[in-house]
């Protein structure tokens, strides 16, 4: 089925996928750079201000430090890296699926399959965006924060996917009306 | 399923081949395979008239409803 609109899609959803995968490695590298150099090798770049860390290219103003564990924005790295996995492997369900409507597949089993693997993985994503590192000067708290989008996003998955099921249905019967 | 499907009966009356039933109604051999070993869930009317014209029989030659 030849559909400009999947085509782009597709092609966007691929690029997507990239761009993702390079922010993780970029946030991976500077989390392993600054725990390994327990943040010394950066602090010339590195500003705090109000609870805030900033990367900027100009040398800190005169007694400024770097007082900040730098686990503590290890483990934020980490939840962030986290969640865009869990994005990224949406993007792959839903390339599976405009894949199968290319081929003039729609409702077949894979792709109900599909739709429940992304409300899956959205209960994922609301877990792991409860939690969060907050960091001062002197410690680091763990902040829990409730995000509702991510369960409507399961629900609107759930939904399509028994829509798929319900399209299924029909399709293997009009396969078996001559 | 109660309902039966006579086709292959009334194709031997007629001498006709699954080939060129299958031609002549414009559906696959496959299709009317499904037809004639009771795996379909429906008919269109458009197909059984197809049929009876080509068979030159009643609808009633073709299904049979069986309890």
């Amino acid at each position: 089925m030849d559909n400009q609109l999947l085509k782009i899609a597709m092609g966007v959803a691929k690029v997507s996928r990239v761009v993702l995968y390079v922010i993780i490695a970029v946030i991976a590298f500077f989390s392993i750079y600054l725990v390994t150099t327990e943040g010394t090798a950066l602090s010339e770049w590195l500003t705090v201000s109000d609870g805030s860390v900033t990367l900027s290219t100009s040398l800190p103003a005169q007694g400024s430090t770097f007082p900040i564990n730098p686990w503590g924005l290890v483990i934020n790295a980490a939840l962030i890296i986290g969640k865009l996995f869990i994005i990224i492997l949406m993007i792959q369900q839903a390339m599976q699926v405009m894949k199968s409507i290319r081929s003039l597949e729609t409702f077949s089993h894979m792709n109900i399959t599909a739709f429940r693997r992304i409300g899956k993985l959205f209960i994922a994503l609301f877990a792991i965006s409860l939690i969060s590192v907050g960091y001062s000067e002197a410690s680091y708290q763990v902040i829990f924060s409730f995000n509702p989008y991510p369960l409507l996003g399961m629900l609107a998955a759930y939904i399509i996917a028994e829509v798929f099921k319900e399209g299924n249905r029909l399709m293997e019967e009009n396969k078996l009306t001559i | 399923m109660p309902i039966i499907v006579n086709l292959d009966v009334m194709m031997a009356k007629r001498k006709v081949r699954s080939k060129d039933l299958a031609a002549m109604l414009g559906v696959t051999e496959a299709n009317l395979s499904i037809l004639k070993t009771g795996k379909a869930k429906a008919i269109r009317f458009t197909t059984l008239e197809a049929i009876c014209e080509a068979l030159d029989c009643q609808p009633g030659d073709i299904l049979e409803f069986k309890t």
